[in-house]
């Protein structure tokens, strides 16, 4: 018998990876806070569009408030796809309703296998890091992928890991079943991926955050907001690796040269590092603000304490200075909170 | 002192009935819900509040979950917890981030989720309060309503205590706000209110919940009252073993119903009319929160009543055996593999 699979959050990530999933014939349930999504993917189905065709997908989602009918269809694998910030509670939530050997997978930015490990235990949580997806959900019951598959460039979107790295029967069935959407691996490096990944968020989100700008700004162009980006690049690798984590390439970057580029000053490592933003921009369908970007023009609360503010505290634990990620960490937690508008403005006074 | 910003967690029946006052009385007061229909119709309609000295609609601010994270621009100083207990812990998790730096979390549920709260946002910020006797249900979506006259001078429905039993200021705060709603008081003994009505409806709830019997009936059958009165010997063993001192149980000493569930003739007839002379208070007949969440083929609470009892005594060495068997039962009946019906306390009731 099939797995029951569920999503919580199923907004971009978790409603396309979830939505495809019940196109292929997996048992999903999709959970999302957001009433008018649950309420147009029960009466209209689910639109997946972009860079994988475009797909109506009849699926089955609920309001929170049917969580508690799970006690009767427990949960074989909890997928959480929330906001950083509501990790903690996804999981209490669900932890409830998992089944004798049902986990807990977080496939979300940030690094918050931690806090689900608090809620259910380490043994029944997994990691997935999501690289490249770049999907957005545009309006209630639609979501679009803006960046080709990985199937069709050989790269693994999905890296699904155990904590402790080693390869287990349910890791390798849990990337089977992604595979089911695009390209999917085993990873023995979840904490290496993990990082990988935030640094090569950290790039773009708090700053497009802070300046309302879109990511052209940090990949195309070579002014301030492009060099300012290049250092956060270096001090998320800097800080990654004094924590020891075995770092991948950064969009398409190698961690050492962004190290380079921006910290050590290397103009042919400059070079290979914008030769590298230029060739990436690219493989994006277009330009994007990042989705520190989107909440903070939606005047919604961004990730950004799970972003750049996780790496800016990752730094002081490791006595690893990263003055780059601090600053556009206050910045936006200022618009978050109200107090500030986002502009170009607002990054002058941040050394590049 | 600058007016409270209360968050109601949870707005069904005591949550909306609370929050819904609150605001007729012009606190600055929000309801949170997972149910996404009731929000809908409070926002458009706002809420309608109907109890024996008329009707009335009130405008009251109202958040799907998905807003929660709107609070961040403006911190919640009391959030009142109003959910079911198995959401208790989630719910706090969620909101803990959106707290001010002296805010407190007040459970205003039944059982004892202090506990769960405390775990989330520490002891320090914890607080108990008991709505004794508020009879109000959720009957539609954007209503509530309440059965009894309010409590006034005769009665105090809201007894709001620190978990270390001291009368605190802030304890006083909360009683001076829930006053706007009902007679409120702050108790010292927090425990002992709340283990007395965890034994009134642990008695009730198990039995109800397993055979689908009324309150009424459940007192008016020889061999349910009985077996009531031994569930209420054993939550009061427990009681007694953990070191609380309980407040009277139906109006009743708790040393009377263990007396009686011993077999104390005597005890048992004073018992006995003490019983019939409380239900006066109610003509109608009540099916009890499982009952009705049973009836709808919902979650129940029971893991939180006879659940909760079978634990603790267990975790004391203090057997609560028929609490135990009440609390299988009903968790069968939850699961959909058996029926509600009298026949499954058959067993039990044999060995009285």
């Amino acid at each position: 018998m099939g797995k029951h699979i569920v999503f919580i959050g199923a907004g971009a990530v978790g409603g396309y990876v979830g939505g495809h999933l019940t196109r292929v014939g997996e048992d999903v349930t999709l959970v999302d806070p957001w009433p008018e999504h649950v309420q147009a993917m029960r009466e209209d189905g689910l639109h997946l569009g972009g860079s994988q065709g475009e797909h109506v997908v009849k699926v089955n989602a609920i309001h929170l408030s049917d969580v508690q009918s799970f006690l009767r269809k427990p949960v074989d694998i909890a997928v959480i796809c929330t906001k950083s910030y509501d990790t903690e509670w996804s999981a209490m939530m669900i932890g409830q309703y998992l089944s004798p050997e049902g986990y807990v997978v977080s496939m979300q930015n940030g690094i918050n296998e931690e806090r689900i490990a608090r809620a259910v235990g380490w043994g029944r949580t997994v990691g997935t890091t999501v690289s490249t997806i770049s999907v957005n959900a545009y309006k209630p019951g639609h979501i679009k992928r803006y960046q080709q598959p990985g199937s069709e460039t050989q790269h693994a979107v999905f890296r699904v890991g155990e904590v402790h790295g080693i390869v287990t029967d349910r890791i390798t069935e849990l990337a089977a079943i992604f595979s089911g959407v695009d390209r999917a691996k085993v990873t023995t490096n979840l904490w290496g991926e993990r990082w990988t990944k935030l640094a090569a968020n950290t790039i773009t989100h708090g700053l497009l955050g802070a300046t309302g700008l879109d990511n052209t700004h940090v990949l195309l162009g070579r002014g301030k907001i492009h060099r300012l980006g290049v250092k956060l690049g270096a001090e998320a690798v800097a800080v990654g690796r004094a924590h020891g984590y075995e770092l991948g390439t950064i969009l398409g970057i190698s961690a050492d040269d962004w190290y380079n580029a921006g910290i050590g000053g290397d103009a042919a490592a400059l070079k290979r590092v914008q030769d590298g933003l230029t060739a990436w921009m690219a493989t994006l369908l277009e330009p994007s603000h990042s989705s520190v970007g989107r909440d903070v023009m939606r005047g919604r609360r961004s990730e950004i304490d799970f972003t750049n503010g996780l790496v800016a505290d990752k730094g002081v634990e490791a006595g690893v200075p990263a003055p780059t990620h601090a600053a556009v960490t206050e910045l936006v937690r200022r618009i978050d909170r109200g107090k500030l508008k986002p502009d170009p403005s607002n990054v002058e006074n941040i050394p590049a | 002192m600058p007016e409270l910003r209360v968050a109601v967690v949870g707005a069904g029946a005591v949550g909306g009935y609370i929050g819904g006052k609150l605001a007729a009385a012009g606190h600055d007061v929000r309801l949170i819900d997972s149910w996404v229909a009731h929000i809908e119709k409070i926002r458009r309609d706002g809420l309608r509040i109907t109890e024996p000295g008329g009707s009335a609609t009130v405008r009251v601010e109202a958040l799907h979950l998905s807003d929660v994270q709107s609070l961040i621009r403006k911190p919640i100083d009391v959030a009142l917890i109003c959910t079911k207990s198995y959401d208790t812990a989630w719910a706090a998790m969620m909101i803990r981030p959106y707290l001010s730096a002296s805010a407190c979390v007040v459970s205003v549920q039944n059982s004892l989720n202090e506990e769960d709260i405390a775990a989330v946002v520490g002891w320090d910020r914890t607080l108990g309060c008991i709505a004794s006797t508020i009879s109000v249900a959720a009957p539609n979506a954007g209503e509530v309503s309440r059965a009894r006259t309010p409590g006034g001078s005769t009665y105090t429905v809201f007894r709001v205590g620190e978990a270390h039993g001291r009368a605190t200021p802030r304890a006083a705060r909360i009683v001076e706000l829930l006053s706007a709603v009902d007679s409120a008081k702050v108790t010292t003994n927090l425990w002992g209110e709340r283990w007395a009505k965890l034994v009134t409806n642990s008695m009730h709830h198990g039995i109800l919940g397993a055979t689908g019997l009324s309150d009424h009936g459940l007192m008016q059958n020889t061999g349910t009252r009985r077996l009531a009165i031994r569930c209420a010997g054993e939550a009061i063993s427990v009681a007694n073993g953990l070191g609380h001192q309980l407040e009277p149980i139906m109006r009743m000493p708790a040393a009377l119903w263990l007396a009686a569930s011993k077999g104390d003739a005597g005890a048992l007839t004073g018992l006995e009319a003490g019983w019939v002379e409380w239900m006066e208070r109610s003509k109608e007949p009540h099916y009890g929160s499982i009952g009705q969440d049973l009836a709808k083929g919902r979650r129940t609470e029971i893991d939180y009543v006879c659940g909760y009892v079978a634990s603790k005594g267990a975790r004391i060495g203090v057997p609560a055996p028929t609490q135990s068997a009440l609390y299988e039962l009903v968790k069968r009946v939850e699961r959909g593999e058996i029926e509600r019906s009298l026949d499954n306390i058959a067993p039990l009731l044999a060995t009285l």
